[in-house]
């Protein structure tokens, strides 16, 4: 019991150490963290630990089995290569923010009861803004504030469901909910805004590209994980799940498709990745459970380092599009190069660590025969290696040269990257190291002839696709002439039909959700005026008029008072007006208690 | 990207390397048939590739839309 | 010496006050300490009695030895130890952040500003001691009047915030006499503990019903209770800031806590719970109050008037839970006494700090503050996402409570208030971290510029608080649950 403490205790009690550390000394310190919290996971008992009785109720800090396990290891591990690879960054605010997110989730995979893990849910969610915020421009605060609102709603359902059913049940004990009742629905949809499911995904999407380059990558590992974790606990074998789960994969893909900024597609990958393991965790079978572990295991090396590569690029190159990149393999080699070891690992290339995990849950659906799944995982998986193997490094270090002189990236972000490319191939190549640490005991091969051969098929079929097709891959500038006389001559209609409702829908939720933030920030610049605003408009509409004034002066009235908004916020009563309310209710109480008596 | 040969000899060793895929798929031994197109050589071939293709297609068309918006707001 | 302490901490107070001209006299910068003194006193009085009555049980003492109902009683069960308390802790603290920021803002008048101080902390210990209802409003009249001198010592705009709250206070005042008058003609007593003896056989007569509404106006205008706020915005805005502070934490809550006497002592529970709706109606207006108070918190960009309207918010809290009247909701409704007590006074106080180094009250001002005064703000986000009921701070703990009650008497609408007004707050808050944290100051480079150690610590103090006792919740919830169990049936 006292020879271990709770990891993310350990993150959190120690990021509040670095404000008094300087230089070298902090640096080391930094790095030194998440290796003591390592060290610290190998101490770790199974069973209960950490129990703190709380206006009496156990809080549990310390739930350990053999799937908390699993998730703390690769939590740690990203930490520190995530630290590592944000070791040059000077300000301590975002060292700070980034350990008490990573100790939170940590928090969260170690909670044994509702309330211990609604606690490192929030902070979670409070700390990850601040990954965003250090952006330290306009369009990351918006998102940042976008992506709160969202996770405080989100939270918000969560504690909802949490108090329903402490008052249904009597217990905080975190455990399987599949059984339905409107608390479980609650607790579920707050863990489904965190794992990013649409129409819930808005603020990934929005969010992520905005992060900084070093924030990201944190952000990339443990917002999303961690809902997978509540999730794989909580809902296993919840049938829904199956089919959100295999819609998300695809659809994260058909987004991922539209993106011009390479973060900004990265983070749809990042919701398509998730989908398998929504989709895993909805069948509930041992092995599909495993696949999930797994997936969750090497999604988190894997996607850390694609975040990585591309915050090298952003880093060095300064920009961030596709179309303003491009023919920088010359002078980026190493870091291609390690990008593409994350890129061949999400592809679920052989000998990579996606293989070894994504077959696990795909040969899943196929062993409960539930074919459209494997179909649309399996397209997913095409549509994966196509954006993030082929067009991403294509369009970026090769395609035509935009002239931009970037060098390699500092060395501490060079040696974060290896890391984790060599972890991606150490499990690729012996997968016995991630399949020993999974929940259940894994009777599990991936590589036989006929899975390496079928991959292999998919894998480069796939680029057969791209290089026949990869020069309609890129908007060009200038559109050549044949093509564009086949969509002028050939299918106008079509052409309407992607420009028009087709891509309306597309965006539509993001829209939606713009707007309806939007429309909460301007509300609450004055609520009390916007709300006198609606009544006098209505009024206006309705009489063509104020009361007692002329139709035209009325209008401009109205229109001035608009275009004042918010206006002066202090609106002082008359005292009269209040002594004459105070007789009022006055006379109402006594009269109302005489009436009830 | 290297030589123009070099470019050459990539090329050839990856049509080989989808002949060999397809070719390996028909004496491959397969332990149990769970979905009906396991017992189908070179179905993974021919569904990735015309994954691709229809992906390929969607973002054309996306690709086209997204051009004009820029002009649009430009 | 011992048996005497509950009047003494009255008698320290009184004569406190009619020393403070005196000293001041000799020496005008021994005001201050002398107010800190004797309010240290009253809070370590108070502190030994809270003590007593947890090892002892309650205590009863009658003035010059006169036995009661004839002699006036001073009754202390746990409620009264527990608000005697707090209300002597939170003047003691700001009575030491007061020097400095009174100093800055209304210079040269601490004679007159710490003989009211005082008095005013004596009376509000007065109300919540006493066990005589006309004592009581003595208390009130005492703690009341020089409250109106203190706002009125304010900025330009004080004086007509103090009249307006005067008008107010003294309609209230006199609707309370009026109240306690009735009661007194109906039965021929004031003493609390006879009056409940005495009142359940008068019970159907209509006299009473008046006399419960006028005391239910009386405390509603006293507590600031929705819609019969409008004098506090005003008051708090414009009163300097020590006196924000201290009022806001303290006073309403006095009010509350007669409320809670009046009707859970005087008058039994079943009476206002079941025969008449006293509480029910109360919840409702509670629940309206609560959402209209965060709403207009957000319209509001001078920091003292947005922390203002959040009380109007926060009071709600308190008289919902109180008023809905299971166990629950009551432990949560008295416990959000302390911890919006806790959480508003470190509030104000960051505001008084903020004015005092810079002169800015208007939010998006704020810009660069989190480098310039790195303490004070964080303090001030401590305090913040205490309001908003994020765990681990005394502020969750209580909302928590509160749901949690609102669940067990399976009121939807209320669960949903308490959760939305969560948001809300988060809202209005989140504006100024936004600012202070993230805005972009365009000018010169800031420097730490922190204000000086008798204002940052007691700021630093109640922040501490509010997360210890977030963290040690039981130990606050252990002592109200105790009393709640002992009223409600």
């Amino acid at each position: 019991m006292i020879d271990w403490v709770p990891p993310g205790i350990v993150l959190i009690a120690g990021a509040f150490l670095i404000p008094f550390l300087k230089g070298r000394a902090k640096r080391a310190y930094l790095l030194l963290l998440p290796v003591i919290t390592f060290i610290d996971l190998f101490f770790m008992a199974d069973g209960t630990g950490w129990a703190v009785p709380f206006m009496g109720y156990n809080l549990v800090f310390g739930q350990v089995d053999r799937l908390s396990m699993a998730f703390g290891y690769v939590f740690v591990i990203m930490a520190f290569i995530g630290m590592l690879y944000a070791l040059h960054v000077k300000e301590d605010g975002q060292h700070f923010a980034a350990f008490l997110y990573a100790g939170s989730a940590l928090g969260v995979v170690f909670s044994g009861d509702f309330l211990s893990l609604f606690v490192f849910w929030e902070i979670m969610a409070f700390s990850g803004v601040f990954l965003i915020w250090y952006s330290r421009d306009k369009a990351s605060r918006d998102a940042g504030m976008r992506y709160l609102l969202v996770h405080v709603f989100g939270g918000l359902s969560l504690l909802a469901g949490i108090v329903i059913r402490l008052v249904n049940t009597g217990s905080l004990e975190f455990g399987s909910l599949a059984h339905g009742g409107l608390d479980s629905y609650l607790i579920l949809l707050g863990f489904m805004v965190n794992a990013a499911v649409p129409p819930l995904h808005a603020w990934l999407s929005d969010a992520y590209p905005e992060a900084t380059i070093t924030g990201a990558v944190f952000l990339s590992a443990f917002t999303t994980k961690t809902a997978v974790y509540v999730l794989l606990r909580a809902f296993s074998g919840f049938e829904i799940l199956i089919w959100f789960g295999a819609a998300m994969a695809v659809f994260g893909v058909a987004y991922a498709l539209l993106q011009n900024d390479i973060r900004r597609l990265l983070a749809y990958e990042i919701i398509s990745q998730v989908g398998y393991m929504i989709a895993g965790i909805g069948m509930g079978t041992m092995l599909s459970l495993n696949g999930v572990t797994a997936h969750a295991f090497t999604h988190i090396l894997y996607k850390g380092l694609l975040f990585m590569g591309a915050g090298a690029v952003i880093y060095t190159a300064g920009k961030r599009k596709f179309t303003e990149l491009g023919g920088l393999y010359r002078t980026m080699p190493l870091t291609l190069g390690l990008y593409m070891v994350g890129a061949l690992s999400i592809s679920a290339v052989p000998f990579f660590s996606g293989f070894v995990s994504k077959s696990m849950i795909v040969s899943a659906s196929a062993h409960e025969h539930l074919a459209p799944v494997w179909l649309l995982l399996t397209l997913a998986s095409a549509g994966t290696f196509l954006l993030v193997a082929l067009r991403l490094p294509y369009f970026t270090f090769f395609g035509k040269d935009s002239g931009i002189k970037a060098k390699e990236p500092p060395v501490n972000m060079l040696l974060a990257m290896g890391f984790a490319a060599f972890l991606n191939i150490l499990i690729g190549v012996y997968p016995a190291i991630l399949y020993n640490i999974l929940p259940f005991p894994v009777d599990y091969v991936p590589y036989t002839g006929e899975h390496i051969v079928w991959t292999v098929q998919i894998l480069l079929f796939t680029a057969l696709g791209f290089f026949l097709m990869r020069d309609k891959l890129m908007s060009q500038p200038a559109i050549s002439l044949d093509i564009d006389w086949i969509y002028r001559k050939g299918s106008r209609a079509f052409m309407w039909f992607v420009e028009k409702p087709l891509s309306a829908a597309a965006q539509l939720p993001v829209r939606i959700f713009l707007r309806i933030a939007d429309y909460l920030m301007w509300l609450g610049k004055n609520p009390t005026r916007a709300v006198s605003l609606y009544a006098s408009t209505a009024i206006f509409r309705l009489l063509g008029r104020f009361p007692g004034m002329p139709p035209h002066a009325s209008e401009k009235l109205l229109e001035n008072a608009w275009k004042n908004y918010p206006g002066e916020p202090v609106k002082k009563s008359p005292v009269g007006d209040s002594v004459i309310l105070v007789l009022i209710l006055m006379a109402v109480y006594a009269i109302y208690y005489y009436i009830v008596t | 990207m290297g030589s123009l040969k070099n470019r050459k000899v990539l090329k050839y060793l990856f049509y080989a390397g989808l002949v060999i895929a397809v070719l390996a798929d028909f004496l491959m031994h397969r332990e149990k048939i769970e979905l009906p197109w396991d017992a189908v050589p070179g179905f993974n071939a021919m569904y990735g590739f015309f994954s691709t293709i229809l992906l390929i297609i969607v973002l054309r068309a996306a690709g086209y839309v997204l051009l004009k918006r820029e002009d649009y707001y430009d | 010496m011992i048996e005497h302490f509950p009047v003494l901490i009255i008698a320290v107070g009184l004569l406190g006050a009619f020393f403070t001209p005196i000293i001041g006299l000799i020496r005008k910068e021994l005001c201050s300490p002398w107010a800190s003194l004797i309010t240290l006193l009253q809070f370590l009085i108070s502190i030994f009695l809270l003590y007593q009555v947890l090892a002892a049980g309650n205590i009863s003492y009658w003035l010059g030895g006169w036995q009661p109902p004839w002699g006036i009683e001073y009754a202390i069960d746990i409620l009264n130890a527990f608000v005697l308390v707090l209300v002597a802790g939170v003047c003691f603290s700001v009575s030491i952040y007061a020097k400095k920021s009174l100093g800055f803002e209304v210079p040269g008048k601490e004679l007159p500003l710490y003989t009211l101080y005082i008095l005013l902390s004596t009376g509000m210990l007065g109300i919540v001691v006493t066990g005589d209802i006309f004592n009581l409003y003595v208390f009130l009249e005492i703690g009341s009047l020089a409250a109106y001198a203190l706002i009125a010592v304010g900025d330009r705009q004080s004086l007509m915030a103090s009249f307006n709250y005067m008008i107010m206070g003294t309609i209230s005042a006199s609707f309370i006499l009026l109240g306690i008058g009735y009661l007194y003609v109906m039965t021929g007593t004031l003493n609390m503990a006879d009056l409940s003896e005495r009142l359940p056989e008068l019970y159907g007569r209509p006299v009473i019903l008046v006399a419960l509404a006028l005391l239910v106006v009386g405390l509603s205008i006293k507590t600031a209770l929705f819609p019969l706020h409008t004098w506090l915005p005003d008051a708090y805005t414009h009163a300097p800031s020590a006196v924000s502070a201290m009022l806001a934490g303290t006073f309403t809550k006095v009010g509350i806590y007669a409320l809670i006497r009046v009707m859970f002592t005087v008058i039994s529970p079943e009476y206002v719970i079941e025969t008449v709706p006293v509480m029910n109606i109360l919840s409702w207006v509670a629940a309206a109050g609560i959402v209209a108070g965060s709403v207009l918190a957000i319209a509001q960009y001078d920091i003292k008037r947005m922390l203002a309207y959040s009380s109007v918010s926060q009071i709600g809290y308190i008289i919902l839970g109180v008023s809905m009247a299971n166990k629950l909701a009551m432990t949560g409704g008295i416990l959000h006494i302390l911890s919006h007590s806790l959480m508003k006074v470190g509030l104000f106080m960051v505001a008084g700090a903020i004015i005092y180094r810079t002169g800015i009250r208007n939010i998006y001002q704020l810009k660069g503050m989190g480098k310039k005064m790195p303490f004070t703000m964080a303090a001030f986000v401590i305090g913040a996402l205490s309001m908003i009921g994020i765990p681990p701070t005394i502020g969750f703990a209580s909302k928590f409570y509160l749901a949690w009650g609102a669940l067990e008497a399976e009121n939807w609408v209320f669960v949903a208030v308490i959760l939305l007004s969560s948001l809300l707050t988060a809202v209005y808050f989140w504006r100024i971290f936004e600012n202070v944290y993230f805005g972009v100051h365009e000018h010169e480079e800031i420097k730490k510029d922190e204000v000086p150690l008798s204002m940052l610590l007691p700021i630093l103090i109640f922040a501490a608080i509010t997360l210890l006792l977030g963290l040690f919740a039981s130990l606050p919830i252990g002592v109200i649950e105790h009393w709640v169990t002992g009223v409600l049936p």
